[in-house]
């Protein structure tokens, strides 16, 4: 069998590199065609590479934590008959990328996922007790030298490192890079705030009708939660606001025909926004076991790159956190975004005078003003209100 | 606290358990009106007579089946094999009947059987009355394997193996015989079988030895300490079962193991206990582990060469400066 390469995959157009979290399988192990290697992470999911070939995975090229760029050899598979040169040859031939340089680390700061563990040939020389207080200690054994013979890393040397750091700064503030994820979210947002001329319009709804629609719906088989009824709602008011589902592209408003919402779901390791395709087209069951199964595969990060794109409006939902309103960022080179806030019990006073209970939602449509005059986002927000109140 | 040799300690452990308890027998050649080839029987049979200390004619397998059939029947014997390289003529006996029996009889009966010899280099006695095979007995299960380094460890833990209802190896060293050193007065005086002794504290590393080598572990010791290396050495006492807590606790103190042994290295008593240290310990090792054992090699006749077959105080001093840059 003729060795087979292993690289980190392209997963999209706009993809440059992917960091690799954890490897499932060990060198020397046997691995069948299309079993899961490795998870990597990329800037917009957490994803699983699969093997392409049956045979035995001979060379993992780069540690856990690593970020490779896209295209680049990862592992090299082959049936084990292999001569070590060989394989060496082989990596050499697919020009791996070169091993990073280790980062430079200034005293009294740490820097994690530590960056000794060099890709391939990286074993740093430690004794086992070393290794076991350097990690304890969170000492980084590439930025230690050994007096060991032959440059072994002991005990003294890790203790010595201790106590340099101690030395050099009291604190212990962590340095964390950024995930890959992170950055991305991270680029968007500034890039928004940056170029986005946005204002943002709220408005009070009474959900006591909808709530007991919800009821309803509930008694009849459809598990329909407050988000997919507004999701449901939007989906229908935006086709009269074109400019809202749409792209401005500088010297032109590109205008969607299809209605595709993006639902920001939240992570620990950051936010996904997979995308509910043609939903003004979708009844509120179908919108409600949509959003269900996209969230629960974002929520295992194991949602697909293709359902994270092609979104033409966002809605951010942070009323089940208790937050009364809330400005989210928009993100281009979408126009607009909704943001929804928690149903709170007010007393409000009706038209002749009499005080009732009303279950009040406030919603924040935040929009692009280089595409959208407050006119039109006021009465989008109305439209939504009548909506969702003859629910 | 009386002085006294190795010798006279075991004399005296073996004295005061034949008046203790009148199952304890003696037999072995020349352990009667000669006193033992190692002079370690000297009194007994004018103390005890003919019916307790037995003379053997010249057979090995003799006196350890007879020994078998008396502690399977209700005594307590002793028996002396006078050089422990003699023990091939005998080795069915003791691996397969006195190891196995009570095993093989389901428990039915017990074999209260101590089986005295004598090893270890320095007297220029050439490869066959030279050898070092605790190791083989280490081996087998149902055998517990007991060499002491100084006269009291020896009265003491002589006296435990002639009370314990198992059959114990009870090897000593032909240089330890004219060792002189503290041996306790009290007939109780006993040393359980299974504990090993701290001879030495130290920081820097652990030196894991037994028997004559524990010797020559403490003056390397004091060696290393001139150049600021403060050695633990540990005395195993019983080599099976093995007291590896005592080595844990160490290892887990100084992060260094050394072992020394008169045996051969491959499979032997360091191999065994590096072998245990890597499994239970590795987190707490900081250098590789040095095993330190008798050259691979027939023990010579010659005196020069016998001497730098086994390991000395210098031998283990060198090897211990030269493995890393101590400073």
């Amino acid at each position: 069998m003729a060795l087979t390469k292993v690289v980190m995959p392209k997963t999209g157009a706009e993809m440059e590199e992917g960091r690799i979290m954890a490897w499932r399988r060990s060198e020397g192990e046997r691995v069948r065609k299309g079993e899961v290697l490795l998870e990597i992470e990329t800037d917009k999911a957490i994803m699983e590479v699969e093997s392409p070939e049956s045979g035995i995975l001979l060379k993992r090229l780069h540690a856990e934590g690593q970020t490779v760029p896209a295209t680049c050899l990862i592992a090299v598979l082959g049936d084990g008959s292999e001569a070590a040169e060989q394989i060496g040859e082989f990596i050499q031939s697919e020009d791996a990328t070169p091993l990073p340089q280790p980062r430079p680390v200034s005293a009294g700061t740490e820097i994690l996922p530590p960056p000794s563990t060099l890709p391939g040939t990286g074993r740093i020389k430690a004794s086992p007790l070393a290794r076991r207080l350097a990690e304890e200690k969170g000492i980084d054994l590439a930025s230690i030298e050994g007096t060991g013979p032959d440059g072994r890393i002991e005990k003294e040397d890790v203790l010595r490192a201790v106590d340099r750091r101690a030395a050099a700064a009291p604190s212990s503030d962590l340095v964390v890079p950024l995930s890959p994820m992170r950055r991305a979210i991270a680029r968007r947002v500034a890039q928004s705030n940056q170029e986005v001329p946005a204002f943002s319009v709220t408005l009070s709804l009474d959900m006591t009708g909808a709530l007991s629609r919800k009821k309803e719906l509930q008694a009849a088989g459809i598990l329909a939660s407050i988000n997919d009824l507004v999701v449901f709602g939007v989906s229908r008011v935006l086709a009269s606001y074109p400019d809202l589902n749409a792209e401005f592209k500088g010297d032109s408003i590109l205008r969607h025909s299809d209605i595709n919402l993006g639902i920001v779901v939240g992570t620990e390791e950051g936010l996904y926004v997979p995308v509910i395709r043609a939903a003004d087209k979708l009844s509120l069951g179908e919108i409600a076991a949509e959003t269900e199964r996209l969230t629960t595969l974002a929520q295992r990060k194991a949602i697909t790159e293709k359902a994270l794109t092609g979104g033409t409006f966002t809605i951010s939902n942070l009323g089940m956190y208790g937050v009364d309103s809330f400005n989210a960022v928009i993100l281009p080179p979408q126009t607009g975004i909704l943001s929804v806030g928690s149903i709170v019990e007010k007393p409000v006073r009706g038209k002749n005078g009499e005080l009732f209970w009303s279950s009040a939602m406030s919603v924040t449509l935040t929009v692009d003003h280089r595409a959208v005059d407050g006119l039109t986002a006021a009465k989008f927000l109305s439209d939504l209100k009548s909506l969702l109140q003859a629910l | 606290m009386a002085e006294k040799t190795y010798r006279e300690a075991i004399i005296e452990a073996m004295a005061e358990e034949m008046r203790r308890d009148a199952r304890v027998v003696l037999i072995g050649e020349d352990v009667g009106r000669f006193g033992g080839a190692m002079g370690a029987s000297k009194g007994l049979f004018d103390e005890f007579g003919p019916e307790r200390v037995i003379d053997t004619p010249i057979s090995e397998a003799a006196i350890v089946g007879s020994a078998l059939g008396m502690a399977l029947t209700g005594q307590r014997p002793v028996a002396e094999l006078m050089f422990i390289d003699f023990v091939g003529v005998c080795m069915d006996q003791i691996a397969n009947q006195v190891a196995k029996v009570r095993y093989m009889l389901g428990g039915q009966v017990k074999v209260p059987l101590v089986i005295r010899t004598q090893g270890g280099a320095g007297k220029g006695y050439a490869a066959q009355h030279s050898q070092s095979l605790e190791a083989w007995f280490t081996h087998i299960p149902g055998l517990k394997v007991v060499m002491p380094s100084k006269p009291g460890d020896a009265k003491g833990l002589l006296k435990s193996a002639i009370r314990d209802d198992n059959p114990v190896m009870f090897i000593e060293h032909k240089l330890l015989y004219n060792l002189k050193g503290e041996v306790p007065e009290d007939p109780e005086y006993l040393i359980p079988l299974g504990v090993a002794e701290v001879k030495r504290e130290g920081s820097h590393l652990t030196l894991v030895s037994y028997s004559r080598q524990v010797l020559n572990c403490l003056e390397a010791a004091e060696e290393l300490s001139q150049h600021g290396i403060e050695a633990e050495v540990i005395d195993l006492r019983t080599l099976r079962p093995m007291d590896f807590g005592t080595i844990a606790g160490s290892i887990q103190k100084t992060g260094r193991l050394v072992t020394v042994e008169e045996g051969y290295p491959q499979c032997g008593i360091g191999a065994e206990i590096i072998a245990r240290v890597c499994e239970r310990c590795m987190d707490s090792l900081d250098m590789p582990p040095i095993r330190i054992a008798a050259k691979d090699t027939p023990i010579p006749f010659a005196r020069v060469l016998e001497q730098a077959t086994i390991p000395s105080p210098q031998s283990i001093a060198q090897r211990i400066l030269a493995a890393r840059k101590w400073k």
